[in-house]
């Protein structure tokens, strides 16, 4: 019976070839390292090109709301994001704000311990070294300062007597309040855990960094292409009906056509998030030749199904943003080569990947093309009541 | 009316008891069935104007047709539910958030579907006045198994006031565990040892239930630490604190609550007692080892247990 019907309508409205409807595969160039640092993960370093924060109801607008506070009242600010939405980015984009001294304590390595925080806080208030941390919380600074502490979730380590340094940074910051404006971020979903835990955000004033609008999206991807052409393959997904629309159309309208469902496919796939959107784009880039890129939208698979030590392991590298394997062995009290196959197996399914600090430990954090999907899964799975 | 309906009653249960045997007997079939009927008559007081009994002498195939109706309906009643069950399973599977609640649904989807079989089958008989019989089989079946019919009543009370629920973790007769399945006859309930009890719906009826999470997918559990008797209670008290919402299996929208008692039997003890909820009850026990494990390992690090627990007092329970 279907394939009756299917055999009048090909007679009746014939498919159109697809030779003519999308270019011709060419030899293509491989994606130029020049290229690729254009759609680098990594934070942007110039404020001016930090798009999108600004306005009435921006992020920049909301963190100078919390700098006049402070001036008033000397409450810290907590700014929480998910992962990859570029809060590195717009610290930097908002650093023009203050008119005193500024410090950027970037999350390049995981503090342990009070000796280890000492230099690193030292460090932000401008003095060479200091005794303990009690003697440095009392030292007097000729101007007010503000220290951009980020990803403070990578002073706790969640285990009983992992809180402590945590405990012992609040009581700095505390300690320094009228002096040094902090400004602390952290992972949404650590805030989740750290507020169930030990108030966390009682201690700030807390704000959440709203994720980019669609358009915000496409924006930033259009600019970090600037320069190069698009040109776009024929999609994975593909009706007949669509198909025979694009067949009525000129080439040009036709790639028009076809942009217009890429960036849809782009932008609900990223969902505010700039990381999975830049994910997504070079994913799609298939190659270069001169100066055009040739894109097709990749084929969105579903993650591979997790057993539950696999989703609590996740769970657990959420939390911290990053963890290694030793820092899992510790958490889920493993041995060590169970807590190495537990994560070289999340390896393999592509839910996380490899991230080298500055002291060469290698760590491991949540794949941005399965953030979303990972979070659902806790949602579901483990009755997280998270947004 | 009532009278009428008695006089049916018992017609149908004549019929239903003599019937195979008159239709067996020897000689002319339809004979054997109208003298049957006749007879039927003049036993059963009052019968006599009743003209399903006519009906029936003329017609022995409607006999027939009930004997083939009831198997049906209860057939393809008994496979829906099946399938409904199968159904709620996998919803249930896709969200654990709403595990329970979908657990919870089936019993009484499955109710509605034999109300609706039954009524279905009522009607379709009662138009061929066939409802006398299967009052009579309903009868039959009550009255052979009285204990049964108690089980019954016992499921449908259970069904319909709902003192658990499927997915439910609750303790009846000595026995703990996860309700898994309530019947119409009995429930059955998976223990923390992976067997699966089987109990009379008649004998929860009569027996009190304790019920640990009452419809929700968590459930607070209680872990007792027991320590010396001189231990520092502030870093015990962290340690446990830590150890509870330091565990993967916490509930983490719930309150924690660290308790220290001192026990005095025997010997002296300090008695820790954590009360935390787990994030979904069928992972209770992992819960309670985890955090007891995580503060077993600290507090021997940290020399809470001193000698050793030669001075802790065993629990009396």
């Amino acid at each position: 019976m279907k394939n009756a019907l299917q055999w009048i309508q090909e007679r009746l409205f014939p498919t159109p070839d697809e030779e003519g409807l999308f270019p011709p595969v060419p030899n293509l160039d491989k994606l130029p390292e020049q290229y690729l640092r254009r759609f680098d993960l990594s934070p942007l370093h110039e404020p001016e090109q930090v798009i999108g924060r600004g306005g009435e109801e921006g992020a920049l607008k909301m963190i100078s709301k919390a700098w006049e506070h402070w001036k008033d009242y000397h409450i810290h600010l907590l700014l929480e994001s998910e992962p990859g939405i570029g809060m590195t980015s717009l610290l930097i984009a908002s650093l023009p704000i203050f008119d005193c001294p500024q410090y950027l304590v970037e999350d390049r390595e995981r503090i342990t311990s009070r000796e280890e925080l000492l230099p690193v806080l030292s460090q932000a208030l401008g003095m060479d070294s200091a005794e303990s941390l009690e003697s440095l919380a009392r030292i007097e600074l000729e101007k007010p300062r503000v220290v951009i502490f980020e990803n403070v979730e990578r002073l706790f380590l969640r285990r009983i007597g992992g809180y402590d340094l945590l405990r012992d940074f609040l009581h700095f910051i505390n300690a320094t309040r009228r002096q040094v404006f902090w400004i602390v971020t952290i992972n949404d979903y650590s805030l989740y855990f750290l507020n169930r835990a030990m108030n966390f955000s009682d201690n700030f004033q807390a704000r959440k960094v709203a994720a980019l609008s669609d358009e915000l999206i496409k924006q930033i991807i259009l600019n970090r292409n600037e320069g190069y052409q698009m040109t776009f393959f024929k999609p994975h997904e593909f009706s007949r009906r669509h198909k025979q629309r694009l067949a009525r159309m000129t080439p040009e309208d036709r790639q028009e056509s076809l942009e217009k469902q890429f960036f849809e496919q782009l932008t609900q796939f990223a969902g505010g998030n700039i990381s999975r959107a830049i994910v997504f784009w070079l994913s799609a880039a298939q190659g270069l030749k001169e100066d055009t890129v040739f894109l097709k939208a990749p084929h969105i698979t579903k993650p591979q199904e997790v057993r539950l030590e696999e989703l609590l392991a996740l769970e657990a590298v959420f939390q911290h943003t990053s963890l290694s394997f030793e820092e899992v062995e510790a958490i889920f009290r493993h041995s060590s080569t169970n807590g190495h196959l537990l994560l070289d197996r999340l390896l393999g399914h592509g839910w996380l990947y490899p991230r080298c600090l500055r002291s060469g430990v290698q760590e491991y954090q949540v794949n941005f093309w399965y953030l979303h999907e990972l979070k659902q899964l806790l949602k579901n799975k483990l009755n997280r009541n998270i947004q | 009316m009532i009278k009428r309906l008695v006089y049916r009653l018992l017609a149908g249960l004549t019929v239903l008891l003599a019937a195979p045997v008159s239709l067996l007997a020897q000689g002319e079939p339809s004979n054997n069935w109208a003298n049957f009927v006749e007879n039927l008559k003049n036993f059963i007081p009052g019968s006599m104007e009743d003209p399903f009994l006519d009906k029936l002498k003329e017609n022995p195939g409607l006999l027939i047709q009930g004997f083939i109706a009831l198997p049906i309906v209860l057939g393809s009643t008994y496979l829906i539910t099946r399938v409904l069950k199968w159904l709620i399973n996998q919803a249930a599977d896709r969200s654990n958030r709403y595990r329970v609640q979908w657990l919870r649904a089936y019993p009484i989807i499955r109710l509605i579907t034999w109300l609706f079989a039954i009524g279905f089958l009522l009607q379709l008989l009662m138009r061929e006045h066939w409802g006398i019989l299967l009052l009579g089989i309903v009868i039959v079946v009550g009255f052979s198994a009285k204990d049964g019919l108690k089980d019954l009543l016992g499921g449908l009370w259970l069904t319909i006031e709902r003192p658990f629920s499927v997915g439910d973790r609750i303790t009846v007769g000595g026995y703990y565990g996860e309700v898994k399945d309530i019947g119409l006859r009995a429930t059955t309930i998976n223990t923390l040892d992976d067997s699966m009890v089987t109990i009379p719906n008649s004998y929860i009826l009569s027996n009190s239930v304790s019920n640990v999470n009452s419809g929700e997918n968590n459930c607070m559990v209680v872990t007792d630490l027991w320590l010396p008797i001189a231990v520092d209670v502030a870093v015990v008290r962290k340690i446990a604190y830590e150890a509870v919402i330091s565990s993967p299996y916490l509930n983490l929208d719930k309150p924690v609550k660290v308790l220290v008692i001192d026990h005095f039997r025997e010997r002296l003890a300090t008695v820790v007692k954590v009360k935390a909820y787990v994030l979904d009850s069928q992972y209770e026990k992992l819960f309670e080892s985890d955090v007891t494990e995580a503060a077993k390992q600290a507090f021997c690090r940290e020399g809470v247990y001193g000698n050793g627990v030669h001075g802790v007092d065993a629990p009396s329970s």
